[in-house]
């Protein structure tokens, strides 16, 4: 099941992001500043 | 809301079975949960084999204790007490089993002690093999020493704890360590440094070109010495003691400038009840719970009085103990093609750290009381959302142990 993590500003160690990502089978699969997706998790 | 790699602590200590066979209370389920509620994805607990039981049989057995049961993801350390040419080739063997360090290693354990000739055999062996050794630094001659002579005075309670191993044991051990290993060319990992005089004995090697890293703790940069003469000092036993003050702000500042590269948290989590059974500060039993407040009191502490910028907390608790451990970019990074281990984390909630609201099976955290700004709201494990506003939403048995590759010397 894909899982996509909306809105949160990512850190890195490079600095931080405001990044929207993409779960599937336990994996990232994408991370982007706006990914179309119909579920994700709420928090 | 932030979004953060799992944190991954490298040193844990579930169900570790101490002097007269004295076990911790958190199992791998009880402390991992606990793990997990503090946003910490991924552990690495210790193989400790028995007499005649070869390292990979003993990483293979502690690897099916912690299967079915631990709810995170997990490596593991072997400690190793003696080694000899015949034990050589056990090396190769963990390698293939995925376990690539080996610790931690002990100068002043009265069981565990390594002798000095296996020692540096070892450190050559482990080099060649692509495993790191990772050592506890006390030097056995200044604490027997010290020892002694506490006991010559009767002053055998909790307040002499700290005198009973002082900071020059930690520092000649560091230091005699750092000797040998520039003189065999091998790396090494220092855990739990205490002292602002340690991390410097290993500044002052790495600014020489020695590949030798290390770790302290939030007990280390957040506790004195103090502790020892107020009431419940019992609690605040581990090896090594807590240090006077001064020495936080050099552990801050050794964070910040790399000399160490990782938080971890030691965590060993004996009872109340376990922990107070005898007032003689040599017989209680050693150790902390600790693992649940890493991140909070990092992010508090650190970044939030400006002693750490944000990136250099996921470094120190997620991307280094990855890239050291042998396990990233599979664990530590948020990145396409990374497990999905991320903690969603709320800088602006607000809580005091109090016993009854952590899930360790100690009951007690040397930390009671302490306010924290910025708590994670929920921890995912490879997408799984495990951890949510305090609840365990996981399964047991649903962590997996994870095959380290040769880590990074940073």
């Amino acid at each position: 099941m894909d899982l996509l993590i909306h809105g949160g500003m990512v850190v890195g160690e490079d600095g931080q992001r405001r990044a929207d990502i993409l779960v599937r089978e336990g994996k990232i699969v994408e991370i982007g500043e706006t990914i179309a997706h119909l579920g994700t998790i709420p928090y | 809301m932030l979004v953060l790699p799992g944190v991954i602590d490298v040193h844990t200590h579930y169900g570790l079975v101490g002097a007269r066979g004295v076990r911790t209370a958190d199992d791998f389920y009880q402390g991992s949960i606990s793990a997990a509620a503090g946003g910490v994805t991924t552990v690495i607990d210790y193989a400790d084999p028995l007499p005649g039981e070869s390292l990979p049989e003993a990483a293979l057995k502690r690897r099916r204790e912690a299967e079915g049961s631990i709810v995170i993801d997990f490596s593991l350390h072997v400690v190793v007490s003696s080694f000899g040419q015949q034990d050589v080739p056990e090396l190769a063997a963990l390698v293939e089993q995925g376990v690539t360090s080996l610790g931690e290693i002990f100068t002043s354990h009265p069981s565990l002690k390594i002798d000095t000739e296996d020692l540096r055999l070892l450190l050559v062996k482990a080099r060649d093999a692509g495993v790191l050794v990772t050592m506890h630094a006390e030097d056995d001659v200044l604490i027997q020493k010290a020892g002694r002579l506490l006991r010559q005075l009767g002053q055998n309670d909790k307040q002499y704890h700290g005198i009973s191993r002082p900071i020059e044991a930690e520092v000649t051990a560091i230091k005699w360590l750092i000797e040998m290993a520039a003189e065999l060319e091998c790396p090494l990992y220092i855990v739990h440094v205490s002292s602002g005089e340690g991390a410097k004995a290993i500044a002052d090697a790495r600014r020489a070109g020695q590949l030798i890293m290390g770790e302290t703790c939030p007990h280390y940069l957040l506790l004195s010495e103090g502790k020892y003469r107020e009431s419940g000092a019992g609690l605040y036993i581990m090896n090594p003691p807590l240090r006077e003050a001064e020495n936080n702000d050099a552990l801050w500042a050794a964070l910040a400038e790399g000399t160490l590269q990782v938080v971890t948290t030691d965590h060993c989590s004996y009872t109340r009840q376990q922990k107070e059974a005898s007032s003689v500060c040599f017989d209680i039993m050693p150790g902390v719970p600790g693992s649940e407040t890493l991140l909070p009191l990092l992010y508090t502490e650190g970044v939030g009085k400006g002693r750490l910028e944000l990136p250099q907390l996921v470094k120190l608790l997620s991307g280094n103990p990855a890239r050291i451990f042998g396990l990233y970019p599979q664990k530590g990074i948020i990145a396409v093609g990374s497990d999905a281990d991320m903690v969603i984390f709320d800088p602006a909630k607000e809580v005091i750290i109090t016993a009854p609201e952590q899930h360790s099976a100690a009951g007690y955290t040397p930390f009671e009381g302490w306010k924290v700004k910025g708590y994670p709201r929920l921890t995912l494990l490879r997408g799984q959302v495990i951890f949510r506003d305090g609840q365990f939403c996981g399964e047991r048995g649903s962590g997996r142990f994870i095959h380290a590759r040769q880590g990074q010397l940073l």
